[in-house]
């Protein structure tokens, strides 16, 4: 049931560039190989896939920049096979075009939409411009030593703009204030113009252009604006029309590009890993073990010319980059989630998902017996089920689990007279609960450090998985403490022979930890002792941990019954609707807190145990979907 | 800030402020040889002079500054992440004159800066654009939103105009900043603004030297371009050196502390260094006295960014074989 990941062989594949492309599109099609970087880059020096994958770089973000603009799904065409430079190339072109006119669209969008801005910004403002206490003729005409702006600058700009055209005889003169600009006036000497200009250009000054007929036809000259408002708005349709149009009519041209994208995908992202010199290129990378000879037979069948292909089994020092290929039964995924949640087991390591699966549903059920509570979870699962990937699964099991200990405990939505209980109700006695919620975990520990024992043999760490705290003295540790807490609580006996099987583990663990520490006679001593003194209060805390198991399932009865003492207190109407929303209530508040404590029962006491979690996934080259 | 957390932070900061190198001993490490000054401040790195170095120096300070920005919360939070941003301008500018200038993506990629956690610019998006118009539409969907519109205008009324677009960040971005430090508490403002000013009097000194006579700006029109809120140079004095016409006209209109300083100077060169070294050791004094744990904070960030700016030219110098003296020159070590 615990197994480890699929035994992977390094796989090495040399042959002829031509035949590169046929290769990854058929490697692609099987999803077998995790591809690693080439071992030879230094040797060979030459990159055969560089041009192709910045091409199709290329091609792929400038469709998704095109894509940007379309709605709705584009049908595509499976790919016909491994795609030529040339059509990328050509393929990437034809786009480039497309998205060339697109953008020219939208900058025009752009302009419009400020222009817009500017004419609202006019609009608003005309009012104050009438009460503008100067002859607005002025500013249009051409005088011989004077030149005058008038126009909004941001808040912030002000300040600094007075004192700076201060310095160059110039005058502002703030007007205005609305929620964001300025509206200022300015006057200068015509031999400053230039500079000026420079100056409010710099500070995001927007000038405002003065009609003559503000004055004498202030209406019409409003009318114009709105004109103008509503001349930019179908300027804006016009250019959005635009878009639309071209997309429309190159449908078949992006249809065509994203099935060529999706056949290029196998080679753009083997060109990476790919190094070659002149015509030979080489590839290499991790398949299954029980999957070479397939490779073989239809590499044979496919490529044109001969290749050479090696497999190497991964070595010691290997190890800890050899990825990860979690198999299991599809009924498992959800639970995989959780776990690579946690981290993705090291090759080599144990895969704790059938375990966790399997400790995860017993402990759940036993938090949250009920027949009734554990029958919605799985209909909720099932309703929702298309909301979140795996959630009906991972009902399923749960309250699965939860009708099963709900007949255990003869419990159902609460009523414990309803079913005649299979084997006891928590409340009937609790002492016993708590005890085999102990048991529980003490058999839960002794689990976690078996695999923690097999996973440090797995990467040739014999001392520690003999020596060290996670290894055949933690557990020599664990097995102490509880043969010495169990004679002191059942004989009072707490003599040598009891501290004896504390303390000698403790030493051994200890002794071994004071080896490998690295540093001065003062800092190995003060580790040691404050490690020891973790140790047997982490090992205390740990097994006194599971106790939750218990206190939950004793908890889940209290809550039904403080539902059903509010319920009598009701009319027979109110009784209802009490016992209803209480049961609701008890589900969704005290379920979820079970099964985030029963995630953290496995992450903390379990994985964090023997698990490092510091694997690499196995992740397959396939066909990209865009 | 609850006491205990300020004690920590000042702590922290003494214990990484240890570590920096002291400005006395930057002659040294000139003199030492590349392999040591590889293994003693990089990791790993085969190619000295590729953007390898910048990487793994800011990487490193970057992770300093996220510790020691944790405890912080609330204003004091947002100035800290405000001032980390700096580095960000630098990508934003390389961007820009990147773009309008019509450079490879690859090759302004080399010259970006990954703030990791503190990046606000979505770098391989904007990169990825094919035309400087279509960077703007997207950098104006960023926080830099207001810079990128002040830029546009420069760019399409300007053209290549590169210092007054770094003029309209820096100015944008040192007024965000002042308003930051003025949200925050009176002692921490307090300091805070006098590391601030003199930080400010260094850039708008040198600006104004190079607005002036470097480009030949107007007095207007470089005085705008300043970001005029220092410590010795306020605005007043700031409008009255613009007036200046020759250097020396400057220097002498400066006041007494920095007119001392400057009065042998000759060129901007060797004004950036000399005032650079003042303001770092006014910083770290500062540093080295302050109770308040922003402050602290705020100047290890300075002498840091100064640290790795210099050892990035120290280390590209040596691994590109330059001068000894040319090294020392360019990083104002004369000792």
């Amino acid at each position: 049931m615990l197994g480890r990941p699929v035994p992977l062989k390094h796989l090495s594949l040399a042959m002829l560039d031509c035949d590169a492309p046929i290769a990854s599109d058929l490697l692609a099609s099987m999803r077998v190989i995790h591809l690693i970087e080439n071992r030879h880059h230094q040797i060979l020096g030459e990159f055969p896939g560089k041009r192709y994958q910045s091409l199709y770089q290329k091609l792929e973000n400038r469709l998704k920049k095109v894509l940007h603009h379309i709605d709705e799904p584009i049908t595509t065409d499976a790919p016909s096979g491994p795609v030529s430079l040339q059509a990328l190339q050509q393929a990437e072109q034809e786009i480039y075009d497309l998205w060339k006119q697109l953008s020219a669209h939208e900058e025009q969008i752009r302009i419009t939409h400020e222009k817009s801005q500017h004419h609202k910004q006019l609009a608003n403002s005309l009012s104050r411009f009438e009460n503008l206490n100067i002859d607005l003729s002025w500013l249009s005409s051409d005088s011989p030593f004077l030149k005058f702006f008038i126009g909004t600058i941001p808040h912030n700009e002000l300040e600094q703009l007075q004192r700076a055209l201060s310095l160059a005889n110039t005058v502002v003169d703030p007007f205005h204030k609305s929620a964001a600009h300025h509206y200022i006036f300015v006057a200068t000497e015509k031999s400053h113009q230039q500079d000026i200009e420079e100056i409010l250009k710099a500070a995001s000054f927007h000038e405002l252009t003065i009609p003559d007929e503000l004055r004498s036809r202030p209406q019409q000259l409003r009318e114009e604006l709105q004109q103008q408002l509503s001349s930019n708005q179908q300027l804006t349709d016009h250019y959005q029309d635009a878009i639309q149009d071209l997309i429309t009519t190159h449908q078949p041209l992006i249809s065509k590009a994203l099935t060529l994208l999706r056949g290029a995908s196998p080679f753009a992202t083997i060109a990476s890993c790919l190094s070659g010199r002149g015509q030979l290129v080489i590839l290499e990378g991790w398949v299954a073990a029980s999957r070479i000879e397939e490779i073989d037979q239809k590499l044979q069948s496919r490529l044109q010319h001969p290749y050479l292909l090696t497999f190497g089994t991964p070595s010691a020092g290997e190890m800890s980059t050899v990825p990860s290929l979690q198999q299991h039964p599809r009924l498992l995924d959800p639970f995989k989630k959780l776990v690579n949640q946690f981290g993705v087991p090291r090759y080599g390591e144990v895969d704790p998902t059938p375990l966790f699966a399997l400790s995860y549903t017993l402990m759940f059920g036993m938090m949250f017996g009920d027949v009734g509570h554990g029958a919605f979870i799985i209909l909720a699962g099932f309703l929702f089920r298309k909301k979140v990937s795996g959630l009906f699964t991972f009902a399923s099991f749960a309250g699965g689990s939860s009708i099963l200990f709900g007949f255990l405990y003869g419990s159902l939505f609460g009523f414990e007279h309803l079913i005649p209980p299979l084997w006891m109700s928590p409340m009937s006695d609790p002492t016993q609960m708590l005890l085999i919620a102990l048991i529980w975990g003490i058999g839960f520990l002794t689990i976690t450090h078996l695999l923690s024992i097999a996973n440090l043999l797995a990467i040739d760490q014999r001392a520690a998985a003999l020596w060290s705290g996670r290894g055949v003295s933690g557990l020599l540790f664990l097995f102490g403490g509880v043969f010495a807490a169990y004679r002191y609580m059942v004989d009072q006996q707490f003599a040598l022979l009891e501290l004896s099987s504390i303390f000698l583990p403790l030493g051994l663990i200890l002794h071994y930890r004071w080896d490998t520490i690295e540093g001065g006679l003062n800092e190995k001593i003060l580790i040691t002792l404050i490690e020891g003194v973790d140790k047997i209060i982490n090992n205390l805390s740990a097994t006194l941990s599971f106790l939750r198991v218990a206190a939950f399932s004793l908890n889940h009865v209290a809550l039904a019954a403080a539902v059903f003492t509010l319920a009598e207190m009701m009319d027979p109407l109110g009784h209802t609707i009490t016992l209803i929303l209480g049961n609701l209530f008890i589900i969704v508040l005290e379920g979820g807190i079970v099964a985030i404590q029963c995630l953290r029962l496995e992450y903390y006491e379990g994985f964090s145990r023997f698990f490092s979690g510091k694997g690499e996934r196995f992740t397959p080259l396939k066909m990209e979907t865009h | 800030m609850p006491l205990q957390d300020n004690s920590y932070i000042l702590t922290r900061v003494n214990i990484l402020a240890g570590r920096l190198i002291p400005l006395q001993d930057w002659g040294r490490v000139i003199e030492t040889d590349l392999d040591t000054l590889q293994k003693k401040h990089l990791c790993n790195s085969e190619n000295p002079a590729s953007s390898e170095i910048e990487k793994q120096l800011i990487d490193r300070a970057l992770a300093d500054f996220q510790l020691l920005f944790r405890p912080f919360s609330g204003l004091e939070r947002e100035m800290l992440n405000y001032a980390i941003h700096w580095y960000e301008l630098f990508n934003l500018k390389t961007l820009i004159r990147g773009k309008f200038s019509g450079r490879r993506e690859t090759e302004i990629e080399r010259e970006l800066v990954d703030l990791g956690p503190f990046a606000l610019l979505p770098l391989h998006t904007l990169l990825d654009t094919d035309d400087p118009y279509e960077m703007l539409r997207l950098l104006e969907q960023t926080p830099y939103s207001t810079i990128v519109r002040q830029a546009r205008s420069i760019f399409e009324e300007e053209g290549q105009n590169l210092f007054a677009l770094d003029a309209a960040i820096d100015r944008h971005f040192f007024s965000g900043l002042k308003q930051r430090l003025r949200y925050l508490s009176a002692e921490d403002q307090q300091p805070l603004m006098t590391v601030y000013g003199t930080m400010m009097d260094r850039l708008n000194l040198l600006w104004l030297i190079r607005y002036r006579f470097s480009y030949q700006l107007s007095p207007a029109k470089s005085y705008y371009l300043l970001a005029p809120t220092g410590k010795r140079l306020h605005s007043g004095k700031l409008m009255h050196l613009a007036r200046m016409e020759t250097l020396q006209e400057v220097i002498e209109a400066l006041p007494a502390s920095l007119k001392q300083l400057l009065s042998q100077a000759e060129s901007l060169t060797q004004i950036e260094n000399l005032m650079e070294h003042y303001t770092l050791q006014a910083i770290d004094k500062i540093l080295k006295s302050t109770q308040s744990g922003i402050t602290r904070v705020f100047c290890y960030l300075l002498l840091r960014e100064s640290e790795v700016r210099l050892l990035q030219a120290i280390i590209k110098g040596k691994a590109l074989e330059f001068d000894e003296a040319l090294i020392r020159q360019a990083v104002g070590v004369n000792h």
